[in-house]
């Protein structure tokens, strides 16, 4: 049975991916988090709903194969989209990293590091990210959470306290 | 509820094995075992520790080598999506802009920059590259560890 699971899982997997590559090329849509969860997890979770509904009647295969098979799926689906933001976002340690790279072997100083980046890059561009996804608004000069951005912060706020750590350096 | 659907649910809810067994092990870090190990190496260090259990019991649940092989894949692939958020909560910079203005309720965008230097930003990012051996610093020269 897990046999069939695991190629039945990563077929669908690399579908909705092909799916999604296809997508992005045609027209990128605004709120890609937003859209991923949509593509790579709600809709095949209806589209599983209305397969169970059907087995039932059917009895076409076992539910251990379809729930293995989606659970499969699911879980490459969540690896991926939890890679997505930090490829998308030119996370700064992975853009170090690549200037590491391309130095070869002469290396790079900590100053040459430092100066390939701008604070107004590493920061202003993040919060403007914010403002476009409504976690965050412009009031004069200040910014204040929505009642969207409330929700995420205590989120992370609360889930550090459960490690006993302090909030992350960013 | 048979054994095959049993061993399934327990897969699906692995990572809040992992959570709980990762909150566990970085309190008691903190207050007894005082190690100096990053945060971000923690979290690795408790989810491949986690796939021997996790798989060993999947196996006795199913006893063939394909589950293993699929209990692999999916508790990896929902151990490194775990990794993720964990890491998100440490390194990513939009979750600290928003906990700094959940702290100060209203923030002015120059008081943000003020506390959020990109030189302390790069400096802590190599840091925590070269803690996770991506890089490594010689003679004030950072080059990519390749092994």
């Amino acid at each position: 049975m897990f046999i069939l699971s695991l190629i039945l899982g990563i077929i669908s997997f690399i579908a909705v991916l092909a799916l999604h590559i296809k997508i992005w090329r045609i027209k990128k849509p605004q709120n890609e988090i937003v859209f991923l969860l949509f593509l790579f997890i709600i809709f095949p979770f209806l589209f599983l709903i209305f397969i169970f509904f059907i087995n039932i009647f059917k009895n076409f295969t076992d539910n251990n194969i379809l729930f293995s098979v989606f659970l499969l799926y699911f879980s490459l689906s969540c690896a991926y989209i939890q890679t997505y933001p930090a490829a998308r976002a030119n996370a700064p340690s992975l853009q170090i990293v690549y200037f590491i790279y391309k130095s070869g072997e002469k290396g790079l100083s900590e100053e040459e590091i430092i100066a390939k980046f701008s604070l107004n890059k590493l920061v202003y561009e993040r919060v403007e990210d914010l403002i476009k996804e409504s976690f965050i608004y412009q009031q004069d000069n200040s910014i204040l959470l929505t009642q969207k951005g409330k929700v995420l912060a205590n989120i992370f706020y609360i889930y550090r306290k459960l490690y006993g750590l302090e909030v992350g350096q960013g | 509820m048979n054994k095959t659907t049993f061993s399934l649910l327990f897969l699906l809810f692995s990572p809040l094995i992992l959570m709980g067994f990762h909150i566990i092990f970085v309190r008691l870090n903190k207050k007894f075992f005082k190690l100096k190990i990053s945060n971000q190496n923690t979290v690795i260090f408790c989810e491949l520790i986690l796939n021997i259990p996790i798989i060993f019991i999947f196996y006795l649940l199913n006893k063939s080598f394909s589950a293993v092989t699929y209990a692999f894949f999916v508790y990896n692939s929902l151990g490194y999506a775990y990794f993720h958020f964990f890491n998100m909560s440490e390194t990513a910079r939009r979750i600290k802009i928003l906990l700094e203005i959940r702290k100060n309720k209203i923030l002015k965008i120059e008081n943000l920059t003020n506390d959020y230097q990109s030189d302390f930003m790069i400096k802590t990012r190599l840091q925590r590259l070269i803690e996770l051996k991506n890089i490594l610093l010689k003679a004030k020269f950072y080059f990519l560890q390749l092994s």
